[in-house]
């Protein structure tokens, strides 16, 4: 009942507030110019951050591009694979060309 | 140095595979059959020696060897070179296929003509050889890029512009691959002499 009362009469007090307000605008508005450059300190420092973060990433992402651009070069060339298999030909064809070469001369010398 | 697809005029690639075509039929028809095993070494060796890279400021240009091969095999040497190309231009991208007769020209002629100047002044003594082996290996270089800035030149280029450049740029080349073909010949004048004889010097089966 008590409380109730209290903030029936909260209503009408904070109505009131205005009147008061003339009193109390000097450390009020001091209040809240302390609190906003609390605030706007924070955020230029996120702000600064944010920046230095970007920085980094930009600086990250440009290593990574660079090493994608040696990883296409490596790419392109030839691999051991790529030899071997090469040399492979090469053998193999003269080796025809030798096996031709030896049937000519000797003539079924097999039977 | 491999010219890729292209740069050269249409006209210029056709007129090189025909030439190329006719020099590798001349080359097969020179070939002796018991060379075969020499030829398929020096043309794996060929094949391989492009990928060794010399280091030049910030480029590099890479060995090419057609002195060597043509030291060691003669009239074989235009086949040996235009086989070793094929499989460049297909398996390291090297070279382009509509260039293939081009490259063929640039690397083969040289070859021949190292070829040439070996059996014709190298095979008096063995110092001499050794030297004529040198200094025929770098001119075959120095004729390749000459070749090479002909080609461009009927591309529209500047002939002494680019040969200016082409032979500057494989002077360290040219060096590497003197020594490398004293070193072979010495080597083998020691070891398998017959291996630097003249193929058709042998009586034909």
């Amino acid at each position: 009942m008590f409380f109730v009362s209290l903030s029936c009469a909260g209503g009408p007090a904070f109505g009131a507030d205005p009147a008061t307000a003339p009193s109390q605008a000097g450390p009020n508005a001091a209040a809240v110019g302390a609190d906003g450059e609390r605030g706007t300190g924070e955020a230029l420092r996120l702000l600064e951050a944010i920046q230095s973060q970007q920085r980094e990433m930009v600086q990250e992402l440009r290593a990574v591009k660079r090493e994608i651009g040696a990883l296409k070069v490596a790419l392109n060339e030839p691999g051991l694979k790529d030899i071997v298999g090469g040399i492979g030909y090469i053998l193999g064809v003269f080796g025809i060309a030798a096996y031709l070469h030896a049937r000519r001369r000797h003539p079924r010398s097999g039977s | 140095m491999h010219l890729s697809d292209g740069v050269l005029p249409t006209v210029v690639a056709v007129g090189s595979f025909a030439a190329s075509g006719l020099c590798v039929a001349v080359s097969i028809k020179k070939t002796d059959g018991e060379e075969l095993p020499k030829i398929a070494v020096m043309t794996s060796a060929f094949f391989v020696a492009s990928l060794i890279h010399v280091p030049l400021g910030p480029t590099s240009v890479h060995l090419l060897l057609p002195g060597l091969v043509g030291i060691l095999t003669g009239w074989s040497a235009f086949l040996s070179i235009f086989l070793g190309l094929v499989l460049q231009s297909f398996l390291f991208q090297f070279g382009g296929l509509t260039a293939l007769g081009a490259n063929g020209l640039m690397m083969g002629l040289p070859a021949w003509f190292a070829a040439w100047l070996f059996r014709r002044i190298g095979a008096r003594g063995a110092t001499g050889a050794v030297v004529v082996a040198a200094a025929a290996s770098a001119a075959a270089v120095a004729l390749a890029a000459l070749i090479l800035a002909a080609l461009l030149a009927t591309g529209g280029e500047d002939f002494f512009g680019v040969a200016k450049i082409a032979v500057a740029a494989h002077v360290p080349v040219l060096v590497v691959e003197g020594v490398i073909s004293a070193f072979v010949v010495s080597f083998l004048l020691k070891v398998k002499p017959e291996l630097l004889q003249h193929p058709a010097g042998r009586p034909s089966p």
